[in-house]
């Protein structure tokens, strides 16, 4: 009988461990957040104006494009490595469109370009079954090399009456419809979480009835569209394209997902959400590191160091590989 | 619960953001009164703001970042102009792309800063972006390391009121130059090493060099382009050219030593190499004489485009028109060189104070002019420097 309430004692403490552990494993982004912002605006006096808001507002448009769409593919335990290089390919191609067709030609050519190279994507993986890291890794060095060899020179600008498209105002809506469509297509329809169960095991999502391959080729071709998307974001916020435009994209994008509190394994745990906050975090942290005048080498120490416990929070400690 | 917290904290941010949008519309442009406006609260019934006058300031530095010797010297460089004139230094090194650079803009006025400075590292499409954001935030800039090839851009940069200039290297002649030096120390068979594809700044040093090397003689043999192994394609072209005795390297000085190891292994001893962009083994490489000549020290661009930027914002502008100001590159061609170098400008105060103040500031010295600061700017050489530390000492 003692035996049985030592037991059932020791796997209450064993639940709570877990709870408290998963508990600050979903608070700490938050409180992060809240401690960043309090910080910079003690530190700096201004971090809360209008015109910052409005600066780190811009500063994670693209990337909270791209990470929602990172979402999709890394909840299936991989990642699209060639995102970048798809956003920065679809800046190249939107401006050539824009440039030598119509301005408007720039926003059907981005997408399109973008959804194609993400279904090719997904098709090298689906049908021709190659692994996802070598596919997106060799997708990337093709995308690269075609951007290098579309400029001239180090970069190439769009049509200078297209600087006045990037409005607040355009930028605001299509942000919100943008963040609905994908929490909603994540959290409330089979896709995200048949997307979810696939990260956990691809093997029981089959048994299941989750169609695999139809949900892999759907994730990367979301990721891809979305790509499109940011390219020809990118191109209206730097007027134009250039070699290293998406350079650091697919690398953000991880950041953002791991500060946001989502761990790169996918499966059960990713939650879209945390592409919104760690898009937050780590442009409030970028904004405000450089506005309290740390812009330099602590910049990188302090965003390397945060990354570290994050990741030290978050990862599952299971013989799941990172990069399957 | 945590997701529909994610959606509120979105949604707040959005809501927080419709507000900010409202508020900073109805701020009025008005470029010419900034000044007046932000330091002499005397000027406000419309009166004129006083000009030559030395004020506080904060400067906003946007470089790739400073673990190269190029940038770290760079950052170090501008800063000692900042102090020199009574600013804030302030830099943000993480601008790698064309968005992060205008990202580290606006962070840098949004953290105050007064005037800013970069170069087009990333491409110069992003130039109206900035250019449109210090007009909307009445900051001052300058580019370094720049030259602007969009003529279309030159133009409506030209019209910014905030757009001070830019200052830049003479890479045709540095090029030119170069290949002269390598050909006085034996250079006869030459392999090009090019570390980039379509850069301007590596395309003008090579079209320097293979001119100098038509006018002297010497056979341009082979080009690598952009390689990723500078050993494994320098030891692949000795193969193919063995008759090679030298290389010109257009960028990237650190791969001198994967350069000269080829050479070494190869067989060959008496080789000349000349390459741009210091490195930190190249005291030992001039001392050994594998490296016969080196190009860089041009550090002094974030110094002289600060300067620019900050005679603009004291009111004392060195020209009325946008204009640009050529750097000599920083020659060593010996150890001796490379000591003077490493002595005197190596952290960047290759200039006292006292010699920035006079020589480029009008609030500190009314004599200064154009002229009289681009000479000043000419003159930047390690004979300049060996003469003016020399009468110190």
């Amino acid at each position: 009988m003692s035996t049985n309430t030592a037991v059932r004692t020791k796997k209450s403490d064993e639940d709570k461990k877990l709870a408290f552990k998963k508990a600050l494993s979903t608070a700490i982004p938050y409180l992060g957040l809240l401690i960043l912002i309090v910080l910079f605006q003690i530190l700096t006096g201004n971090f809360l104006t209008a015109s910052n808001l409005e600066a780190i507002f811009d500063q994670g448009f693209t990337l909270l494009i791209a990470s929602m769409a990172g979402v999709f593919v890394m909840a299936t335990g991989n990642l699209d490595f060639s995102l970048g290089a798809n956003a920065g390919f679809c800046c190249v191609c939107a401006t050539l469109a824009a440039t030598y067709i119509h301005p408007i030609a720039s926003i059907p050519v981005a997408i399109i370009v973008g959804l194609i190279v993400g279904m090719v994507n997904g098709f090298a993986q689906t049908v021709l079954r190659l692994p996802s890291f070598i596919a997106c890794l060799c997708m990337m060095f093709i995308l690269t090399a075609a951007t290098q060899s579309l400029i001239t020179g180090s970069s190439i600008m769009m049509p200078v009456s297209m600087m006045f498209w990037e409005t607040f105002a355009r930028k605001l809506i299509f942000g919100i419809i943008y963040m609905a469509v994908m929490i909603v297509m994540f959290k409330y329809t089979r896709v995200g979480k048949e997307l979810k169960t696939l990260g956990v095991s691809p093997e029981a999502a089959r048994q299941s009835g989750v169609n695999v391959k139809k949900r892999i080729f759907l994730a990367y071709a979301i990721t891809g569209l979305a790509a499109g998307i940011a390219g020809f974001w990118f191109m209206l916020r730097t007027g134009g394209a250039a070699t290293t435009t998406g350079q650091t994209t697919t690398s953000d994008v991880i950041i953002a997902v791991v500060f946001g509190g989502m761990s790169v394994s996918g499966g059960a745990s990713s939650k879209i959400s945390a592409a919104i906050l760690g898009t937050l975090i780590v442009t409030v942290l970028n904004n405000g590191m450089v506005m309290a005048g740390f812009g330099g080498d602590p910049q990188q120490l302090v965003k390397g160091l945060l990354f570290l416990l994050v990741i030290a929070v978050s990862t599952k400690r299971d013989p799941n590989v990172i990069i399957k | 619960m945590k997701k529909l917290l994610a959606l509120l904290l979105a949604l707040a941010m959005v809501f927080c953001l419709v507000a900010c949008g409202g508020g900073n519309d109805e701020e009025p442009e008005t470029p010419d009164d900034s000044q007046g406006e932000t330091e002499d609260p005397g000027t406000d019934d419309g009166g004129e703001t006083p000009a030559g006058e030395q004020k506080p300031f904060k400067y906003g530095f946007i470089s790739w970042g400073t673990a190269d010797e190029h940038g770290r010297t760079l950052a170090a460089a501008t800063q000692w102009a900042v102090e020199a004139a009574g600013g804030e230094f302030v830099m943000d090194g993480s601008a790698v792309s064309a968005e992060q650079t205008i990202a580290a803009a606006e962070n840098l006025i949004q953290g105050g800063c007064d005037i800013i400075s970069f170069c087009t590292y990333a491409g110069e499409a992003s130039v109206p972006q900035i250019s449109k954001l210090c007009q909307e935030n009445e900051v001052y800039w300058t580019m370094w390391d720049t030259t602007i090839a969009d003529e279309s851009i030159q133009e409506m940069i030209n019209q910014d009121p905030y757009f001070v200039g830019t200052a830049n290297e003479d890479q045709y002649s540095a090029g030119y130059d170069t290949m002269q030096k390598m050909a006085e120390a034996g250079a006869t068979d030459v392999i090009v090493v090019k570390y980039g594809v379509n850069i301007p700044t590596c395309d003008d040093r090579c079209e320097g060099a293979y001119d100098a090397a038509e006018e002297l003689g010497i056979n341009m043999l082979y080009e690598i382009v952009a390689p990723e192994d500078y050993k494994a394609a320098m030891q692949n072209a000795l193969v193919a050219y063995p008759e090679a005795n030298a290389a010109f390297l257009a960028g990237s000085g650190t791969q001198s030593t994967a350069v000269s190891a080829a050479f070494e292994e190869a067989g060959k001893s008496d080789y000349v190499i000349g390459a741009f962009d210091y490195f930190d083994s190249m005291g030992e490489m001039l001392q050994d004489g594998s490296l016969k000549v080196i190009n860089g020290g041009h550090m002094v661009t974030g110094t002289f485009t600060a300067v620019m930027g900050i005679n603009a914002f004291f009111g004392t502008p060195l020209s009325e028109e946008k204009y640009s100001i050529v750097i000599p590159y920083l020659t060593l061609t010996s150890y001796e060189d490379y000591e003077l170098y490493i002595e005197y400008a190596s952290e960047g105060a290759a200039y006292t104070s006292e010699e920035l103040q006079q020589n480029c500031f009008p609030v500190f010295n009314p004599d200064v002019t154009l002229e009289s600061f681009q000479e000043f700017v000419s003159n930047w050489s390690i004979e300049d420097i060996a003469a003016r530390k020399g009468a110190e000492a």
